[in-house]
């Protein structure tokens, strides 16, 4: 195992360093108002703080060993919508779960999910198969879970 | 003569027609839920208590143990099938086996689990048998400052864990613990990163940052790639060849060993006992440059650990009356239904239960073994079905699961968000199974310090003049030296080479 | 609590004539089922299974709350309760209150005291017994009875004030020693053992009590069924039986008494909180 990583990872040391920035700042924040104590009465901030301020450490390192391996080659626009489509298309499918699976029962959620994550790769067409085959697998999944299993969610809720 | 009149009053017992029934539908019912992702042991346990109401006390409790165990088998399915562990101690499954899977050998992983799984499931039988009431003193011994050395030396061993960048291993454990202290502090009673929310001052699930790292992170990434299937090479023989089963040997042998002494420890023991088995086989391995890309050992020896350890878990619960985790305690509430007091007296009181109990958990194992092995054709077909079919099926299951966990959706959102995590890691290279055991080991690691600090008042001292505690420490310390070994050495090599 | 629960469900549903279904919806103490319950439709078809520490000590930890404690219910019936026991491991020389309270003052306040959850009645009933009695405990705290018990067993800690069903085995097998139990009267799981009141501090009662309530504007007529489904399943022996190996009793008491009793325990603990200054938010 080496100490920095491949090329990969040399190259993606600033973004890595972004998130760890993000993340330890945020802990650090937030962190710094919990008592802090000593160590040994150690008080809820303390390691909190202590974790957030490596982390920064962290964040810092890599975004300068990042900023020091040269320009990084960052993608067009374009190249990043195009990659960034599919990959919300699921987390909006997921969200909209959570957001209906009470209000229209678990069958029609589990369809709109299946459906709605499926347009995210290319090789999915909304044809009367495939939409055959999602009714039938959300249709008996949902049966499973809600009517033999017990799980609290109305299978369909129909409106009235 | 103790040992056999007591093993053929427990086999007597557990080779009942009802008591074989039960334990099938148990292993059955687990290895299922094991490999749904999302979906525990402990819910589907609580579902079943009712049902157990009716039966005998040992034929209640065989069918839940079976659930237990079998889940253990499930679990490490996903995780190598899909990258998506189903449970904790499933993680470490999905660094050498997933990669197996997609070199086209996801039925010899599969193979390799259930037949380490069996082998270790065996052996612990018998350690339960031989040394049940030695290993619950021994459980008893560990105090705060104890738990506290074999959490750091826990640690430790899960940098191990990444074959990556050591740097950005570190920076993941750190984030790890970072996202395990959202919820209320023990010691103070304060709910820290809560955000006002009510749901967040309980902490944030395992599962939903694994369904959210590990589930949607990965299927965004293999979207991305453009994946057709999981798997890009032809599928090869399922079954292991006679070189796997050579170097698969030992690390079963040597996870077992781990797995059956660290699941008595209550409170995740059989969790450590996983990815030390893992750590420790990749030190010890002739192949461990192979480790993190398919090597048979990675899989071996964790899922022995696995198995051994859920099976030792029952020691604490049986012989002290004292739940190792969730699972047990809710085993603990249904034999209290049954008017059955679990604790050292259930061994002279209640012999048939004792008894039956650990010979249907070795019987148990031998359904899994016989189950699971033919499926193993059908889980790896698994790995060739088109991806755009499998993809919103794994969401499905991901979904429901995380709902499942407290029948409200708010866990599902924050799911989403760790996909998004998740996939950027992926994106930018960085591997999450340390920092999914950091999340875990991080909060017991303050909560023990803290609580050894407590009770000594403050005397740090405490933590070497105890004989485990200064042992565990130690070794803690040698990993350190041993771990940065090679990085040192790595680096040096890099030097000349560039000079 | 899960048992006495399910066991009560069962018997009221034979009396209902209908199943009941228990749900978990766990988190916050107890504070999400209650909102749930709170907000649901007053129509009878959701209550909640409650106890002390929803309705009166919460309200006294967290600023806020989702419900109010007194306005969000109405009380359907009183169940049973669960008083907590004094355990010290078996080799201590602690043997009744007085060595117990005698060892605190020798320590100085070191004497260590698990306590299986912040926030809880167990926890509290500490607190109780530090004013009560004038001496002061070091409380460690754990997540949940059972790493306790083994700390309490293994001789790390000094005692603990355990739920009995939890401490039974052990004080059974001989790994732990009871030396009083908390409520007014004694247990009859363990009727040697006698209470806190009986070893020198009079009116001492502390104790978790569980019993059903539904949303407030729930009718009357609703009500008055529950209430009667729930008072003949506590009546029932068999029913008392399974609660007393919990280690508690029924409860019998009017809607009445019941309401009462909340207000009551809802001061009492509150006094407790603001005493030791424990906060959640």
């Amino acid at each position: 195992m080496k100490f920095w990583g491949d090329d990969v990872l040399k190259q993606s040391a600033i973004g890595l360093g972004l998130i760890y920035l993000t993340l330890g700042a945020l802990g650090l924040a937030i962190g710094l108002g919990y008592p802090m104590g000593s160590v040994a009465r150690m008080g809820p901030g303390f390691l909190p703080i202590v974790v957030s301020s490596l982390l920064l450490a962290f964040a810092a390192i890599s975004i300068f060993k990042g900023l020091a391996a040269g320009r990084p080659q960052l993608p067009s626009v374009q190249l990043l919508a195009k990659g960034a489509a599919p990959v919300m298309t699921v987390v909006i499918s997921v969200v909209t779960f959570a957001a209906v699976c009470r209000v229209l029962g678990l069958f029609p959620s589990t369809l709109l999910l299946i459906l709605m994550s499926a347009t995210a790769s290319p090789e999915f067409a909304l044809k009367p198969k495939p939409i055959a085959g999602a009714v039938i697998v959300a249709g008996t999944f949902s049966y499973i879970f809600v009517k033999l299993l017990g799980l609290p969610l109305p299978y369909i809720n129909m409106p009235g | 003569m103790y040992y056999v009149d007591n093993v053929v009053l427990g086999l007597s017992t557990a080779l009942s027609l009802g008591n074989l029934l039960y334990c099938f539908l148990g292993v059955f019912l687990g290895t299922a839920i094991g490999v749904l992702p999302g979906l525990g042991p402990v819910a589907t346990i609580a579902m079943l208590l009712p049902i157990t109401y009716g039966l005998d006390p040992t034929t209640a409790l065989i069918m839940l143990a079976g659930i237990y165990y079998g889940a253990q088998y499930g679990g490490s399915t996903t995780a190598i099938l899909i990258n998506l562990p189903g449970e904790s101690s499933a993680v470490v499954a999905t660094l050498d086996g997933h990669q197996m899977a997609r070199n086209g050998r996801a039925g010899v992983a599969l193979a390799t689990a259930a037949i380490g799984s069996f082998v270790a499931g065996t052996i612990a039988t018998g350690v339960i048998v031989l040394f049940a009431p030695i290993l619950a003193g021994f459980a008893i011994q560990f105090g705060a400052a104890e738990y506290f050395a074999l959490m750091v030396l826990g640690l430790i061993a899960s940098v191990v864990l990444a074959t990556g960048s050591l740097f950005h291993a570190l920076a993941m454990i750190l984030i790890g613990i970072l996202l395990g202290f959202v919820g209320i502090d023990v010691n103070s009673g304060l709910a820290r990163y809560s955000f006002g929310s009510m749901q967040l001052s309980d902490g944030i699930d395992f599962v939903v940052i694994a369904m959210g790292v590990f589930g949607l992170g990965e299927i965004m990434a293999n979207i991305h790639e453009q994946s057709k299937q999981i798997t890009t090479q032809k599928v090869t023989s399922l079954w292991p060849t006679r070189e796997d089963y050579r170097r698969m040997w030992k690390p079963i042998l040597r996870g077992t060993g781990i797995g059956s002494v660290l699941g008595v420890l209550p409170g995740g023991g059989a969790l450590l006992s996983a990815f030390a088995a893992y750590s420790i086989e990749k030190r010890v391995s002739p192949n461990r440059a192979e480790f993190g890309h398919g090597a048979i050992e990675g899989i071996a020896a964790p899922e022995s650990a696995n198995n051994a350890g859920a099976q030792t878990s029952f020691i604490p619960m049986l012989t002290l009356g004292i739940p190792s985790n969730a699972v047990m305690a809710m085993m603990v509430g249904a034999l209290i239904i049954q008017g059955i007091q679990p604790g050292p007296s259930v061994i002279t009181e209640n012999p048939t239960l004792f008894w039956g109990l650990i010979a249907s958990m070795w019987i148990g194992n031998l359904m899994l073994v016989v189950l699971n092995l033919p499926l193993v054709g059908m889980w790896a077909k698994l790995a060739t079905i088109p991806y755009y079919f499998l993809f919103p099926a794994i969401l499905m299951f991901c979904c429901v699961g995380v709902f499942s966990l407290e029948n409200n959706n708010f866990g599902i959102f924050l799911m989403a968000g760790f996909g998004l995590f998740g996939y950027a890691l992926k994106r930018l290279g960085a591997e999450p199974a340390p920092l999914l055991l950091a999340f875990i080991l991080g909060p017991m690691l303050e909560e023990y310090f803290r609580r050894a600090l407590l009770i000594s008042r403050g005397d740090l001292s405490v933590f070497v003049t105890s004989p485990i505690s200064a042992t565990l420490l130690a070794v803690a310390a040698i990993l350190i030296v041993i771990v940065l070994l090679p990085g040192v050495t790595q680096k040096r090599e890099v030097v000349f080479k560039e000079d | 609590m899960d048992v006495v629960t399910r066991v009560v469900a069962e018997r009221m549903s034979e009396e209902l004539g209908q199943p009941i279904v228990v749900e978990n919806k766990p988190g916050a103490a107890g504070s999400i089922a209650a909102e749930y319950v709170a907000q649901s439709e007053p129509d009878g078809y959701v209550i909640l299974m409650g106890q002390t520490s929803h309705f009166a000590i919460n309200p006294g930890l967290y600023s806020t709350l989702p419900y109010d404690p007194i306005e969000s219910f109405i009380p359907i019936s009183l169940l049973a309760d669960a008083p907590n026991v004094v355990v010290v491991p078996a080799n201590s020389p602690i043997k009744n209150m007085a060595d117990l309270i005698d060892a605190a003052r020798k320590a100085d306040g070191s004497l260590t005291l698990a306590v299986s959850s912040n926030g809880t009645v167990s926890h509290l009933t500490g607190e109780l017994l530090e004013t009560t009695t004038g001496v002061t405990f070091n409380h460690i705290p754990y997540k949940g009875a059972a790493p306790a018990i083994v700390d309490v067993v293994g001789g790390r800690i000094d005692f603990m004030l355990s739920s009995i069903p939890t401490a039974l085995g052990q004080i059974r097998a001989g790994g732990l020693r009871p030396i009083a139990v908390s409520a007014d009267k004694r247990s009859p799981t363990l009727p040697d053992v006698p209470t806190i009141a009986e070893q020198g501090y009079p009116g001492f009662n502390a104790g978790t009590w569980y019993g059903l309530f539904a949303p407030a504007g729930t009718d009357a007529a609703i009500i008055d069924t529950l209430t009667d489904a729930a008072q003949k399943a506590i009546a029932d022996p068999e029913i008392r039986a399974k609660l007393q190996d919990e280690g508690g009793d029924t409860l019998i008491a009017t809607r009445d008494e019941f309401r009462a009793k909340i207000k009551a325990d809802l001061e009492k603990w509150g006094e407790v909180i603001r005493i030791s200054g424990a906060t959640v938010n």
